[in-house]
């Protein structure tokens, strides 16, 4: 039985021996020996993770790293990612009572020696204090491929039907090899089926390679809600995709484009992202409370200054964007956003044109024609990127005055997902009824302008100041 | 809203289409209007004999009496791809236009591509292809095979 070399680390923790320096070996009581490395380090148990060189090395990276960073945090949690192969000696050595191993930390899982090792030297170069919860995760990864092959050739011959390779992959191209199926969680699930007999089989090589170690500075990130007004009627509420409108109009930036920049660069963080109930198109204005949207901040380096002073900010900054309720949620809430879709109901007003002369008892009957169904097959403007389909859809409420004879303003309520410009002038007659065939079938209704009134949703979630729907009557 | 130069407005039509015909089009062919992402609606030409009279009936089952063809009215199409459309080349005929007078005008496509959907009402109001020639009368969408627009006469540039 060869002896497994260990580091004056683990030979004090779990071996239970101070470390002899040169060759001399010592027996232990049931005959196995144990063989004192030489200068080196390196350890069959830790591969050297734990050696306190190897240590400050690591720690002074991650010290330089959060040095040259910009995080206003105190605190971090460390995570540590262990070589796999280290994983399975751990759980080897778990089965095997030959190994003589007296130490005080025999029986102390390796993740927590090892976070021991590093807690200090961490805590010491970066000046940040190790807790159990903070915002800002320090992961550092260890990795070491040197036993990747002969721990698979060995686990493979005791549990041969773990390392089968699925089907899809085998008819790749190139198939990966065998080693890839060796992960961690493999590792874990065969250890419950490990019997002292095959632990006792397993060979202790030496590493002679250092690991590599690697390692991520992450914050959690901070997810803000709000609502946002739009007052131009050229600005797009989300980046301009060449694939809709080629050639039309001058644009510079979105909607979401501006509010994202403005909120990353007073938080740095890496990446922004903007989700709103619904869109409005570019010649329509979002007008009243707003319409809610969140921006999820990823790994942000400053935490925000008051939201109130932000919201300030953008509304100087921007002219024809308003945002309000603006606050920070957690992500479930920031999730509510996109729930639920097909209930929520909004608020437009509609400037009309029509070319027979408007009839006023008409527009008064309106009212009454509501609420009623509409069928609306896939509108024109949009039948290049979606499917034909015809959808029902919902006006619950519509109420229309006249502005001259041949304008009008229609107010209405409709399910969301509905179509409004197609409801108005027919869309070739494919959105039935129209507002024409409602008013005056032989007149042809136009839509001049459009305007968002309303969009019925509580929020920012809990906010009791925020949109609540409206029962009975219209909402001003 | 109201401040606004309400006369000053142009139409949904002359905002989002652009009027085209055919490359060589006489005036039994069809007129398009032509959506910027690439759709395009297939009317009836202004200039359409057709119009001065009696529209009786518009028959899609363009070829019935040799048992050939497709009842362009009865296609389904699926998913975004628009797949099952009919494929259409400039000359393949749409529809057969037949007037009180007993004259008959077949009306070809007029540009290469994939057929979407055809005006159903035709079926039931022939005649809103002459009353309502712009609107609730199309004929027929269309997916054009690739920039066919830029082969045809731009009649908005005309007007």
């Amino acid at each position: 039985m060869a002896g497994m070399t260990l580091c004056s680390v683990c030979e004090r923790q779990v071996r239970g021996k101070a470390k002899v320096e040169g060759g001399a070996s010592t027996s232990t009581a049931d005959g196995a020996t144990t063989t004192a490395a030489a200068a080196s380090e390196a350890c069959a148990l830790c591969f050297g993770t734990l050696n306190p060189q190897f240590v400050a090395r690591v720690a002074a990276d991650v010290g330089r790293a959060v040095k040259n960073d910009f995080y206003d945090v105190k605190d971090f949690v460390l995570s540590l990612n262990m070589p796999v192969s280290l994983i399975l000696r751990e759980e080897i050595v778990k089965m095997r009572d030959d190994l003589g191993f007296a130490g005080t930390l025999a029986s102390v899982p390796f993740r927590i020696r090892a976070i021991d090792a590093y807690i200090g030297a961490l805590y010491e170069a970066t000046g940040l204090r190790p807790t159990k919860c903070s915002n800002l995760n320090l992961t550092i990864t260890f990795s070491n491929d040197e036993f990747l092959k002969p721990d698979c050739d060995f686990l493979q011959d005791h549990f041969p039907d773990e390392f089968i390779m699925p089907a899809k992959k085998m008819r790749l191209a190139e198939p990966p090899p065998i080693e890839s199926l060796l992960t961690k969680v493999k590792v874990l699930s065969i250890a419950s089926r490990l019997q002292a007999d095959v632990a006792k089989k397993f060979n202790f090589e030496t590493p002679t390679n250092n690991c590599v170690s690697s390692f991520e500075l992450s914050r959690d990130p901070i997810f803000l809600a709000g609502r946002y007004c739009k007052f131009s009627r050229n600005l797009p509420q989300s980046p301009w995709t060449a694939d809709d409108h080629a050639g039309s109009g001058i644009v510079g930036g979105s909607v979401s484009e501006q509010v994202c920049q403005f909120l990353k660069q007073k938080s740095l963080a890496d990446v922004t992202r903007f989700t709103a109930s619904g869109r409005e198109d570019i010649d329509v204005r979002m007008l009243g409370e707003g319409r809610p949207f969140a921006v999820q901040l990823v790994n942000p380096r400053k935490k925000l200054p008051e939201w109130s002073t932000i919201e300030q900010e953008i509304n100087r900054t921007f002219n024809d964007i308003r945002v309000s309720f603006l606050r920070q949620v957690t992500r479930a809430e920031a999730d509510i956003l996109k729930i639920g879709e097909e209930e929520k109901r909004k608020t437009y007003t509609a400037l009309c044109y029509s070319s027979k002369r408007v009839d006023p008892a008409m527009l008064a009957a309106l009212q009454d024609k509501a609420p009623l169904e509409l069928k609306q097959k896939t509108p024109v403007r949009v039948l290049k990127r979606r499917p034909l389909i015809e959808r029902p859809r919902n006006i619950f409420q519509m109420h229309a005055i006249p502005i001259d004879d041949h304008h009008f303003q229609l107010r209405l309520t409709t399910q969301a997902g509905t179509y409004v410009k197609e409801f108005v002038h027919g869309d070739f007659g494919r959105t039935r009824p129209s507002l024409a065939d409602l008013i005056d079938p032989e007149s042809e209704v136009d839509i001049l302008e459009l305007d968002v009134e309303m969009v019925d949703l509580e929020w920012p979630p809990g906010n009791i100041t925020a949109q609540q729907p409206v029962p009975n009557g219209l909402a001003k | 809203m109201v401040e606004c130069a309400i006369s000053s407005h142009r139409s949904s039509l002359d905002r989002n289409f652009t009027r085209f015909s055919p490359q060589d089009a006489t005036d039994e062919d069809a007129s398009f209007l032509a959506h910027p992402s690439g759709v395009i609606v297939v009317i009836l030409s202004s200039r359409h004999p057709a119009l001065a009279k009696t529209i009786n009936q518009v028959d899609f089952n363009v070829n019935k009496k040799k048992h050939r063809g497709v009842d362009r009215s009865q296609q389904t199409v699926i998913g975004k791809g628009k797949k099952g459309g009919l494929q259409l080349l400039p000359v393949t005929r749409l529809c057969l236009i037949k007037c009180a007078d007993g004259s008959e005008y077949p009306l070809r496509a007029g540009v290469k591509g994939t057929l979407i959907e055809v005006n159903d009402r035709l079926l039931t109001e022939p005649t809103l292809m002459q009353t309502s020639r712009e609107n609730k009368g199309f004929i027929a969408l269309i997916m054009p095979k690739g920039n066919e627009t830029k082969d045809m006469v731009n009649e908005s540039d005309s007007l």
